[in-house]
């Protein structure tokens, strides 16, 4: 307890929260009479991680771009391709950042990567500071849904392997995340237009001659994501190298076809872009450490044991669920929530005639969201890092994306149809 | 990172060395990091056959790079941090409590430092492979040397703190 | 005393249900003087994090791939061996005379061990049928990494494999970033590769074994009646889980035949071409890992063509 009040004194002191991560791992362990030693096995399983690859990668990517000229590019495409729509920019910012989470998981790299070129973008085009801060930020989670996603995958895997009557296919659930993942997409695309309606950005008129000059602009940058998706789907590359194809892509083009990068800026930016990883990487490695402390104590699977306590019908089940999972997600990575606590909570929803997939679903639309909720949800203090706000700043910005894809969660949780119709469909 | 203070101690053409060694270090681990993923992508595709030592050294180097930046965002104090009630505190009494706080990290990452040079230690008497004949003791050498350092680097900013800006605006 | 128990396999799937029955049993016979604490799923890592945290102290012990040990006992390897045995039975039948030496060598090393549960046998899975090693050659086949065998069958069969994380296997095997896998047929239903494979060439790679093992400094500190009981009872427990995985492959198998998944043959001159690689393969890892005599004449008892024992 008085570890916990000193600790917490010297988080508001200012101390950095890699050292307060890695005392309160400390102190668990010892706690239990466990050898410290711990605290590095722990680290050193970053090895042990191969989604993490993209992070160092996509970011020096996005450093890259942001360095270049490819946001004032990109403001000047979709403002003459979606200009006549209210929010074009942020529509295409959410989209971009659903499809990179779908492929990096929502490790943080959307934030710091996207963030470099979709932050300037935004602000140049008139977009409030909270308001695109607040939807990078919540969008660093986005696309969890989407497949290729590894989460999906993992969620199969685990819920195959149980015993269920029902199957949990890995096709299926790519195909049950789908339109729960446009809901999500859809629910925000329509508060940035609300907001940019309110803000008074600017919209003009289809103009074809404008768009032909901004399309020429940008036609270097503009077949990147479709390498990527066609690379990935054409069998060339995996998903998880897809960073790497970024990296010589954004590259060759900046540097050598476009020059608006020297080849001596690079060492400068491959820096300024590592320090930034190495900020966000070792707080994710003594996470390892404080989130081993967690399962060696059992304690999520203590929590959900007091929580089952009082469910006694469908529906307290699931609202309990969203309420502890959301939890889980502050604490916790989605990995090391799905291999704890599906096991725990699948067998109860099934009990209640939940559905396998649509079970899946929810769980991860939950995470999704406990990624940014306040006070510790790991994007928070990301996007806080990256564009150098206070975190206080990140709470207001996040707070109505996270009320928002609340409501989405709710629809998601209690209209199964919605998960599983277009399964019905294809089969 | 343009805003380090003038200071003697950080001038010291010793630790502008050390800087650019430092500097050096990412550049090469992240050239290198980018130059065998490509490698990879290209040898399978052209020559259709795969390296299985690249995966694991990726994964290596992740690690090192990871780590390295830390090292290096010491130098200014740019670490994650819940910054809220900073500005409240006169720059007297900041300096101060600047001070424990450093104090606080030190003893930190000293204790991870002993803890993984340990643990280093014991892979090396056991002998365990990371990858290709490449002993994990050496792989993971990063973590106790990287934690050493940044103790170091708190040392030198609790002789001469790094101003860090309070009301924080887009620092690029 | 608890004892602390890692293990790769997730919640809810038989082995761990066999497991936690046992530990019920074992906690009730030593009246709640030895309980048991499971940590499945991976949670606490792979088979060397769950090694290293056996060493200092945070775990007792784990069930784990039986390869895991190599490094202080290489025997462990012996059943990994490629084309050691020519049908799961003749394996059982083995193994009644192996098992308990290759326990004993475990011991010597420092860990208890309570038998072995197998995993059956992998074999080359694939989109386009594999009829002989030319076929082989022109697949992209995906191999495990840190898999020793593996990479020496690939180097004499003179193709480079690719290694992928296994959370990049499934979508590597849609997109045709590869087009060929090793697995066991239960491993090819549990990680759902099945949906995408066409074929399985019918010539058994290697046999797969996992084994619980128990920290020695640990185990001794029980009474020696507590340290019967749980022998006892996890032996049984893993004679359970080994017969029920025998059951389990064999189902495996039907149900990729269900699926519509061919079972083909090798003609009898690539087999004999396959068997001179596994020779190969064998003989370099006799060099490399300094077997225990006795225990790799044991293993090989019914495979009259197998290399010479050497160092
Ligand atoms: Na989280
Ligand atoms: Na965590």
């Amino acid at each position: 307890m008085a570890a916990a009040i000193v600790l917490t004194l010297l988080v508001i002191l200012g101390a950095p929260l890699f050292a307060i991560i890695a005392t309160s791992a400390l102190i668990g362990f010892s706690g239990e009479d466990i050898d410290l030693s711990v605290i590095a096995i722990e680290i050193y399983r970053i090895v042990d991680t191969p989604v993490l690859l993209a992070i160092p990668l996509f970011t020096f990517a996005g450093y890259v771009l942001g360095e270049s000229k490819a946001s004032e590019r990109l403001v000047r495409l979709t403002d003459a391709l979606l200009g006549w729509m209210p929010g074009g920019l942020a529509v295409v910012s959410l989209f971009a950042c659903a499809f990179f989470t779908a492929l990096t998981g929502a490790s943080g790299a959307t934030i710091i990567a996207l963030g470099a070129i979709l932050y300037p973008a935004m602000k140049q085009a008139g977009y409030r500071e909270r308001f695109n801060l607040g939807l990078i930020t919540s969008s660093g989670s986005l696309g969890l849904l989407f497949p290729p996603s590894i989460a999906l995958i993992l969620y199969g895997v685990i819920a195959q392997q149980m015993d269920l009557d029902q199957p949990v296919a890995i096709d299926d659930l790519f195909l049950a995340g789908l339109l729960p993942g446009m809901l999500m997409l859809a629910l925000l695309i329509a508060w940035s237009m609300y907001k940019a309606v309110g803000d008074k950005i600017p919209t003009t008129a289809f103009d074809a001659k404008k768009l032909a000059s901004a399309l020429r602009e940008s036609i270097w940058e503009m077949p990147l994501p479709v390498i990527l998706i066609g690379g990935i789907y054409g069998g060339y590359f995996a998903v998880s190298e897809a960073a790497a194809v970024a990296v010589m892509y954004v590259l060759i083009v900046d540097v050598l076809i476009l020059r608006e990068i020297k080849i001596k800026q690079l060492p400068v930016i491959m820096r300024d872009s590592m320090v930034l990883v190495g900020g966000v990487l070792i707080i994710l490695a003594v996470s390892l450490a404080s989130t081993n402390y967690l399962i060696d104590a059992e304690v999520p699977t203590k929590l959900f044991n007091f929580i089952r306590e009082h469910v006694d019908s469908k529906l307290t089940f699931l609202m309990l669920l969203n309420i502890f999972l959301l939890l889980l997600g502050m604490m916790l990575d989605v990995f090391s929530a799905l291999v704890i606590i599906v096991p725990l909570t699948l067998p109860i929803a099934v009990g209640y005639g939940i559905h396998p997939v649509h079970f899946g679903i929810i769980f991860l639309a939950n995470m999704q969201i406990g990624y940014f909720t306040p006070p510790v949800g790991m994007n928070l203090f990301i996007a806080s890092y990256r564009f150098n706000k206070p975190i206080t700043e990140l709470y207001y910005a996040t707070i109505p994306f996270m009320l928002i894809l609340f409501v989405a969660v709710l629809i998601i949780t209690y209209w199964p149809a919605l998960t599983m119709s277009l399964i019905d469909l294809h089969n | 990172m343009s805003h380090v203070r003038i200071m003697s101690i950080k001038n010291s053409k010793f630790i502008k060395l050390i800087n650019r060694f430092e500097d050096g270090l990412l550049v090469v681990i992240l050239s290198s990091m980018i130059i065998f993923a490509v490698y990879q992508i290209i040898s399978r595709n052209l020559f259709g056959e795969g390296i299985v030592w690249i995966d694991p050294l990726l994964r290596t180097l992740v690690l090192w790079v990871g780590l390295s930046g830390a090292v290096v965002a010491t130098r200014t104090d740019n670490h994650i941090r819940i910054d809220i009630f900073a500005k409240y505190f006169p720059p007297h009494i900041l300096k101060h409590i600047q001070r424990i706080v450093y104090l606080f990290t030190i003893s930190v990452c000293l204790l991870i430092a002993w803890h993984a040079a340990r643990f280093v230690y014991s892979e090396y008497e056991y002998g365990t492979i990371a990858f290709s004949g490449i002993p994990a003791w050496v792989t993971a050498s990063i973590i106790p040397i990287s934690f050493s350092l940044i103790a170091i680097r708190y040392v030198l900013l609790l002789i001469s703190p790094y101003q860090r800006k309070i009301s924080m605006d887009d620092d690029k | 005393k608890t004892i602390k128990i890692a293990t790769l396999s997730p919640e809810g799937t038989f082995w761990m249900k066999h497991m936690r029955v046992g530990a019920k049993e074992i906690k009730e016979k030593t009246q709640g003087r030895v309980k048991f604490k499971f940590y499945p799923g991976g949670v606490m890592g792979n088979d060397e994090n769950v090694l290293r945290k056996i060493r200092i102290g945070q775990l007792h012990g784990g069930a784990v791939t039986a390869g895991t040990l190599s490094q202080s006992t290489p025997d462990v390897t012996l059943y990994g061996l490629p084309y050691l045995f020519a049908n799961l039975d003749d394996a059982a039948e083995i193994r009644k005379t192996t098992d308990p030496m290759l326990s004993k060598e475990i011991e010597k090393n420092g860990f208890v061990n309570f038998g072995f549960a197998q995993g059956g046998f992998t074999y080359l899975m694939s989109k386009k049928p594999i009829r002989s090693l030319d076929d082989l050659r022109q697949r992209k086949s995906w191999i495990p990494e840190k898999s020793e065998v593996g990479l020496s069958v690939y180097h004499y069969v003179g193709v480079a494999p690719i290694s992928l994380p296994l959370s990049d296997v499934l979508t590597g095997l849609q997109t045709g970033l590869i087009d060929t896998v090793t697995t066991s047929p239960i491993g090819a239903l549990a990680l759902q590769w099945h949906t995408h494979i066409g074929y399985v060439t019918d010539q058994p790679l290697n046999y797969l074994a996992a084994m619980l093992i128990i920290d020695k400094k640990v185990f001794n500190k029980l009474s020696e009646t507590d340290q019967a009981t749980v022998r006892e009872v996890m032996e049984k427990v893993y004679r359970k889980i080994d017969q029920q995985n025998k059951v389990d492959n064999i189902a495996a198998r039907e149900a990729l035949i269900n699926q519509g998944v061919k079972f083909i043959k090798l003609s009898e001159k690539d087999k004999v071409e396959w068997e001179r690689i596994d020779d190969s393969v064998i003989n370099d890892m006799l060099k490399k890992y300094k077997y225990n005599k006795a225990l790799y004449e044991a293993v090989t008892a019914n495979k009259r063509d197998a290399p010479k024992y050497h160092h």
